[in-house]
């Protein structure tokens, strides 16, 4: 009898202990119109976005947003991982290139009707950005922004050079010739200052070289987008500029592993990045840039550039799905906040705006803008997520590291590269 | 002993005393650098010169980590997911062991031998169909989903088994013919008698779940189960465009936090870590 | 004789129930048949599929394997993971066995050495990687200030992919040591006075002993040293993925890395779960030599 009980106890504590630890794990916080906003804004721009989903919170105290923020391969691994649970999110930012992966796999709805409902139309956006909203016939987009690169220049600096701050950069020669005047050894004969950057393990080295691509004539696929065509005389000429920048002229560092910070702290006078720096620029004390377009090095002008754009991820709560809506109808009716954070609204009328022309930053935005025209966006393809800049492990990336860390040559790195993506692409 | 036997003996010792120091140094240097460069201001990290002692000292790197970075869940999380990893593995690990060590049924050995030789499968190798499973039962971002595998580790059913195996058999028999049921030869007996196994098992399973890193990585996605290493791991993941990942300054005050606890641990149990390192074999 | 008591009787059976060794067993059979062995067995099928991270999955034999053989960054991180074994491996090995040797003398101080040598053992990876990305920084890094002052470098550890794998060693070496000193300091406490006074006797000088009186008598410690060593670089993935991400350019991609990129960013599973169906191989095969060739000179 006693031994029953006591018995009897025991199993009680293990089962509540069980019961317990999964009861903890499968009520997860459920508040009715709890959602979920992810982006990969890592940049200043991000406390742009958060700004905007704070004064949305405001006016909307029945709705409850999470809004998180991590670099863009972070966030699509979690979008994966999470997708078809709670745990996903409801409100989805990602580049237009982006979209194809995601919607091939049925992860997103159709965004037509929320479109119409916003006039959003194709008018009033650059055909580019508007045609990347949609795979296979259907929108699964709303277009937010998009963002070529541009260059700073340290306006300390160029004046130290006998250079003029605003200088645009028109040729090859023009280019070189003020690096190396931005080039500064001291007594000793060893460089303190470079002219310029190129990550040895960055992103935006491949971005660099696309736009140069262009820029020689060359392209990245061939017409069809069915072969890959960058390992052309172009693209070696591209490349093959970037490697002479360290190697012949000696006007940016080698083995560079962190390009933002060393134009912060002036030990490069000038760096390639996107209008998303420009608030960054102004909070470093003491540091003082103007921004140009990117320099034209060869025959014509082209500048590689991203745009996000807002997605619904597929999901069955109907509820959380109007949140989300009512949070994405509210961001794109704030564009012009969302341009004060430094990305460059895609729809040509709120750019015309009074509202965003009275922008402080906005003789800065002007130069990205002005650049429209020149615009090259990476492939709109689902393959795109295995050679495009944004994936560590893409052949094309690694390719141009291995220039860029004098490790091969141009023709060499290409033409693998261009082996890599006609295997990916068949 | 000649006098040269002497200074050869002598210069043998200083020569080993030399040794020592040095290994020791080398040992606790990189530990020290993180800790002196988390007391440093932001435009002190990075300096030509090395300062082994920071001047001034300021604690700015932890206020702004507790501040910025949501630290406070990230510990919280680990530490719940480490107590909840510990009981169960404890609940299932006793009770398995005492069966293997004490029980008679078919098919015992057997069972036994296909409990061991998981342990050569590394986790690692089964990380797709886990997660798909995990996903499957609705796990995903929840601490369930990281603490319930953990507990499906071997290692502790082998060491408490061995070790239930080495407590003299009349123990129990006596208590049997005394009408005790195998539930209380196991809480009344057994148990009482296995203090440094489990003291072992218990610092292994919370060192493990603590410093437990892929499997948490795939589970873990949002504020709900993130873990410090997880929570470490995504301000720096090599590639990221994040400012963060340069950092240094408070990058270290973070991983001060994070390694804390385990060395605290470690400095107080020194002699139950080592024991239980060398009774198992427990790698992390 | 007792009078019929259903009550009783109903108690009786349900105490034996309780007391059946399933009951036991359960708890962590059930964990284990979910969470271990169903996996194991799993993920040989899994590879078998062509798996997204969406929907089910569809039967494709062995086309994962067939693209094994064409996949170059399979071959790369198969490559760099055993580079990394054997940089590692007698590093930690045969470092860890003269470490315990200088541990072992009666020195004062030994205990606080002791410990510091074991102590980066309980910090976590994630940790681990951000501390040595910082030490290992190319221009403020404190291993390139002092190797400076040597007159070496500067060295850029991490961004040049002829060093990232050093780079990732050092640090690792630095983490894990401690674990095998503390193993091999247990053996040595079981090596019998007798035999080293006996050999003494014999005439044999120090390094002798060493060779001929502790080294075999250790074969055992030695074989467990080894094969956990071998066993665990082979999933190296924590200090890669803190420190390089695999770069620079694939440099140190291992086969884990290889594999939670494949699942986990590019969602490509049933593939992902053929490259560890081969790391699964690849720690059988290594196990099995480490088991023949020490058995071997055992006999």
């Amino acid at each position: 009898m006693r031994h029953f009980g006591r018995i009897a106890v025991h199993i009680i504590i293990v089962g509540v202990i069980i019961g317990t630890l999964l009861c903890a794990g499968l009520v997860s916080a459920a508040s009715p119109t709890a959602i979920k906003f992810w982006g990969g804004w890592t940049g200043p721009d991000r406390f742009g976005m958060e700004k905007i989903v704070t004064n949305f919170i405001k006016e909307n105290p029945d709705i409850r947003v999470q809004f998180f923020t991590a670099p863009w391969t972070e966030v699509f691994t979690k979008f994966g991982t999470t997708f078809g649970t709670s745990a996903g999110p409801d409100l989805l930012a990602m580049h237009v290139a982006d979209i194809s992966q995601f919607a091939s796999r049925g992860m997103l709805l159709p965004v037509e009707d929320i479109a119409a409902q916003n006039k959003i139309q194709a008018s009033d956006f650059p055909p580019s950005v508007w045609q990347g909203q949609f795979y296979k016939g259907r929108q699964y987009g709303i277009p937010l922004d998009y963002h070529p690169m541009a260059i700073y220049k340290n306006v300390d600096l160029f004046k130290k050079a006998g250079l003029d701050p605003n200088i645009t950069f028109d040729s090859k020669e023009e280019f070189i010739n003020a690096l190396k005047k931005l080039t500064v050894k001291d007594s000793s004969g060893k460089i303190v200052q470079y002219g310029i950057a190129i990550g040895s393990n960055h992103p935006h080295t491949m971005r660099y070289w696309y736009s140069l691509l262009f820029q020689a004539g060359g392209s990245f696929l061939n017409e069809s987008g069915t072969k890959a065509a960058f390992n052309s005389e172009a693209g070696v000429k591209a490349l093959q500029f970037l490697h002479d920048l360290i190697y012949t002229y000696k006007v940016a560092p080698t083995h560079e592993s962190d390009i933002d910070k060393d134009f912060l702290t002036g030990r490069v006078a000038t760096l390639i990045e996107g209008p998303w720096w420009v608030p960054g620029i102004k909070e470093q004390k003491g540091l003082q840039a103007t921004v140009a377009p990117f320099p034209k090095i060869f025959e014509k002008p082209a500048v590689w550039a991203g745009s996000h754009t807002l997605t619904l991820p597929k999901q069955a709560n109907k509820k959380k799905l109007d949140a989300a809506i009512k949070l994405l109808n509210y961001i794109i009716a704030h564009s012009v906040d969302w341009g004060a954070a430094g990305q460059i609204p895609a729809s040509k009328s709120v750019i015309a705006s009074e509202a965003y022309k009275n922008l402080v930053d906005y003789k800065y935005y002007k130069t990205f803008i002005d650049q429209a025209d020149t615009i090259r966006y990476e492939p709109l393809m689902v393959q795109n997520a295995s050679f495009g800049s944004d994936n560590q492990m893409s052949p094309v990336l690694n390719a141009i590291f291995a220039v860029i860390l004098n490790e091969k040559t141009p023709k060499e790195a290409l033409d693998e590269a261009a082996e890599e993506v006609n295997a990916i692409l068949e | 002993m000649g006098r040269t036997g002497l200074a050869v003996k002598e210069f043998r010792t200083l020569l080993l005393y030399i040794l020592l120091g040095a290994v020791t140094v080398l040992a606790l240097a990189p530990t020290a650098w993180m800790f002196s460069t988390s007391l440093k201001a932001r435009g002190a990290v990075f300096e030509q010169t090395i300062r082994w002692i920071p001047n001034p000292i300021t604690l700015e790197n932890y206020s702004r980590a507790f501040s910025s970075l949501p630290l406070l869940t990230w510990l919280n999380n680990s530490a719940l997911i480490a107590a909840f990893t510990l009981i169960l593995t404890l609940l299932c690990d006793i009770l398995i062991a005492f069966a293997f060590a004490r029980l008679e049924f078919r098919g015992k050995n057997l069972l036994f031998m296909l409990v061991l030789t998981t342990i050569m499968v590394p986790s690692q190798a089964t990380a797709v169909p886990m997660f798909k499973l995990i996903n499957w039962m609705g796990l995903i971002d929840t601490k369930t989903g990281i603490v319930v595998p953990q507990a499906a580790e071997a290692i502790g059913v082998f060491l408490l088994t061995q070790f239930f195996k080495g407590i003299p058999k009349e123990l129990g028999e006596a208590a049997r013919i005394d009408g005790c049921s195998n539930w209380q030869i196991l809480w009344k007996i057994i148990v009482p008698l296995s203090g440094p196994a489990i003291t072992v098992l218990t610092i292994l399973t919370l060192a493990n779940s603590w410093n437990n890193f892929l499997w948490p990585l795939i589970v873990a996605q949002s504020e709900a189960s993130i873990t410090l290493p997880v929570g470490l791991a995504s301000l720096m993941s090599g590639f990221s465009e994040a400012a963060e990942a340069r950092e240094y300054g408070l990058l270290m005050a973070t991983s001060m936090v994070a390694c804390l606890p385990t060395i605290v641990a470690f400095l107080v149990l020194q002699q139950r870590f080592i024991e239980g390192i060398t009774m198992t074999g427990l790698k992390g | 004789m007792r009078p019929f008591n259903r009550e009783q009787a109903f108690r009786r059976v349900l105490l034996r129930a309780l007391d059946s060794s399933l009951l036991f067993l359960a708890p962590y059979f059930v964990i284990f048949l979910l969470f271990k062995l169903g996996p194991i067995i799993a993920n040989f099928l899994v590879s078998a599929y062509r798996l997204d991270i969406v929907g089910g999955g569809e039967f494709i034999g062995l086309k994962n394997y067939h693209h094994l053989l064409t996949d170059r960054l399979f071959w790369v991180a198969l490559r760099n993971t055993l580079y990394y074994l054997v940089l590692v491996g007698p590093v930690v090995i045969i470092g860890g066995f003269l470490l315990a040797l200088l541990l072992n003398q009666p020195l004062r101080g030994r205990a606080f050495a002791r410990a510091a040598v074991f102590m980066p053992y309980v910090i976590m990876v994630t940790v681990v990687g951000a501390l040595w990305r910082w030490i290992l920084e190319s221009r403020f890094g404190i291993l390139n200030y002092y190797l400076g002052l040597l007159g070496i470098g500067p060295v850029y550890w991490l961004t040049s992919s002829s060093t990232a794998m050093i780079g990732i060693v050092i640090a690792t070496v630095w983490w894990t040591i401690g674990y095998n000193t503390v193993i091999y300091l247990a053996g040595l406490q079981d090596v019998p006075r007798e035999l080293i006074e006996a050999a003494e006797i014999d005439g044999a000088g120090p390094l002798r002993c060493l060779t001929q009186v502790i080294v075999p008598f250790l074969r055992p410690t030695t074989f467990f040293v080894v094969l956990t060593t071998v066993i665990y670089s082979l999933q190296v993935f924590g200090q890669v993925y803190t420190m390089t991400g695999g770069g620079p350019r694939y440099s140190t991609l291992t086969l884990v890395q290889h594999l939670y990129v494949t699942g986990f960013r590019l969602f490509n599973l049933g593939y992902s779960a053929t490259i560890s169906v081969v790391l699964f191989i690849v720690i059988l095969v290594m196990s099995a030599g480490v088991f023949g060739f020490l058995r071997q000179n055992v006999e």
